[in-house]
């Protein structure tokens, strides 16, 4: 058994060194990824401190429709501590000197059939002199994606489906070890959000977990590779997993479905909330979606 | 009528009184009367309307010392001071305007109206700037009303959808645009409490009582 598991295990690496897509003809979406401070679902739901409430309602508009512009002026207003917009409420109540407030990406993906490819590349801002809450891991980056339509709003708002206002770090947190939720979440309906990492660390592996009434660094069998390069200030992360979900909080890509997605950098060795979000996208496998605004078209390579 | 006033023998007593005068047809020419008419009509039509463009000035409504209040917050906003170079006058938004489209009609009724404002003033309605924050919602509720019925007419007369250059807008504008063109709505709708001292966060309070109130 062992033999034959090594022998697979041989072929599949072997069959993905030769199935990187070539990035030079995948095209890159630009986007922001900002500082989000304390604003959790709930917060963006609160018509007092977000007065595009009634849009997001009734209206059914993605925060990447009205925000893809300037998510970067939100970001640096939050790190400063500054409040936004008709907010009175502050969204970092301990602002760090000289902590970015975005951080612009390139996003590119890809698939051949068998496996999909993500790639993101960035400039690593300028760190800030502050005690590491992660020593070890430099950066880390984390995907998560639903079902196709699994888990209610992550079409509007990407993650925030699973970000409250009562995790660690957070404004009305409890409980210190509380990790990110989604409210009902059910893993036989596909209620949950798959979750991908990269850990820049020495010897940190590719993580593949899940969010669902908590969160789960492991239990996926799908992540293939997870890997990371900073080559001077340029740093470039790239997964690659199969399309078919294997393992337990794994979703199953496929043709026909549109798959609600966001990412995050845990820049300059911090944890938790402190990370550059993106807003919420969508992806779906060789169709185009011109009339979406943030929706990318995955073609097959 | 004096005793002894000359009157010519078989004459009708010739007029002294300017009453008199008035009521009798002029002994003069036609081209004379036409000439005073013109230059008589020119005056009192030039100075109705410079006596409307005079008190259009901010320096006249501000001259009232209790309109220094919302003057010194108009300073702080972009419709006083802006990289362009552009400013507003209280005329421009609170006497009807008329540029687009043209209607003299309502501007006259509108500064006639405003006699109220002279009244108010020496009546000392709003005299302290204490008697001014408590009547300032109640004034600016009254602003915006008469912008709704107006559909925004002193807003658009300077600021139309059509030549809004959606590419130097916000995504967040543009949607919000589409949106309001979509919904029929008017611009001081959403656009509330830019000019003066924002209050329009009592609105919510208000409707959200009254809504507590009724349930």
């Amino acid at each position: 058994m062992k033999r034959i598991s090594s022998l697979l295990m041989g072929m599949l690496v072997a069959g993905a060194a030769y199935a990187a897509p070539d990035w030079s003809k995948v095209p890159a979406r630009k986007m922001t990824l900002f500082y989000p401070g304390q604003s959790g679902l709930e917060w963006i739901m609160n018509k007092p401190d977000h007065s595009a409430v009634p849009d997001i309602v009734d209206k059914k508009r993605s925060c990447a429709k009205c925000h893809e512009g300037d998510a970067g002026e939100i970001g640096d207003k939050i790190v400063a501590g500054k409040p936004v917009g008709s907010s009175k409420t502050v969204l970092e109540s301990e602002p760090q000197k000289g902590r970015a407030g975005f951080i612009p990406v390139a996003f590119q993906a890809a698939h051949d059939g068998k496996k999909i490819y993500f790639r993101f590349e960035w400039e690593a801002p300028k760190g800030v002199d502050a005690k590491k809450a992660d020593p070890k891991n430099e950066i880390k980056l984390a995907m998560m994606f639903d079902g196709g339509g699994t888990v209610e709003g992550t079409e509007l708002n990407g993650c925030w489906a699973t970000c409250h206002m009562d995790l660690r770090t957070m404004k009305n947190a409890k409980d210190d070890k509380k990790t990110k939720y989604i409210k009902g979440a059910d893993l036989a309906s596909g209620k949950f959000m798959d979750l991908i990492q990269f850990k820049s660390g020495k010897g940190e592996k590719p993580l593949d977990g899940y969010v669902a009434s908590e969160r789960h660094m492991d239990g996926g069998k799908s992540l293939v590779k997870a890997e990371g390069k900073k080559e001077g200030n340029k740093w470039v992360v790239s997964f690659e997993r199969t399309l078919a979900g294997a393992g337990q909080g794994d979703h199953s890509i496929a043709e026909g479905k549109q798959y609600n997605f966001g990412f995050a950098i845990h820049d300059d060795y911090t944890n938790a909330r402190y990370h550059y979000v993106s807003l919420g996208y969508i992806f779906g496998l060789d169709k185009a979606m011109a009339d979406v605004k943030n929706y990318i078209n995955v073609v097959k390579q | 009528m004096t005793e002894n006033s000359p009157n010519p023998p078989g004459n009708p007593a010739a007029p002294t009184t300017i009453w008199q005068r008035l009521l009798q047809p002029p002994k003069c020419s036609m081209l004379r009367m036409i000439f005073v008419g013109i230059v008589g009509g020119i005056i009192i039509w030039g100075g109705l309307n410079t006596g409307m463009e005079l008190t259009n000035h901010t320096e006249f409504c501000v001259s009232c010392h209790e309109m220094s209040i919302p003057f010194e917050e108009l300073k702080k906003t972009v419709h006083y001071s802006n990289r362009s170079g552009t400013s507003v006058s209280c005329a421009d938004c609170h006497v009807a305007s008329s540029k687009h489209p043209v209607d003299y009609g309502r501007k006259l009724t509108m500064k006639l109206l405003a006699a109220r404002d002279v009244i108010g003033h020496i009546l000392g309605t709003v005299d302290t700037r204490e008697k001014f924050e408590d009547k300032r919602f109640e004034m600016a509720k009254r602003v915006w009303q008469k912008m709704k019925d107006s559909d925004s007419r002193e807003c658009r007369n300077c600021h139309l959808f059509d030549t809004m250059d959606k590419t130097k807008q916000k995504d967040r504008a543009v949607v919000k645009h589409e949106g309001a063109i979509e919904d029929n709505k008017t611009c001081i709708d959403c656009h509330k409490g830019i000019a003066h001292k924002p209050v329009h966060q009592m609105l919510e309070e208000e409707e959200a009582k009254a809504a507590g109130t009724k349930s």
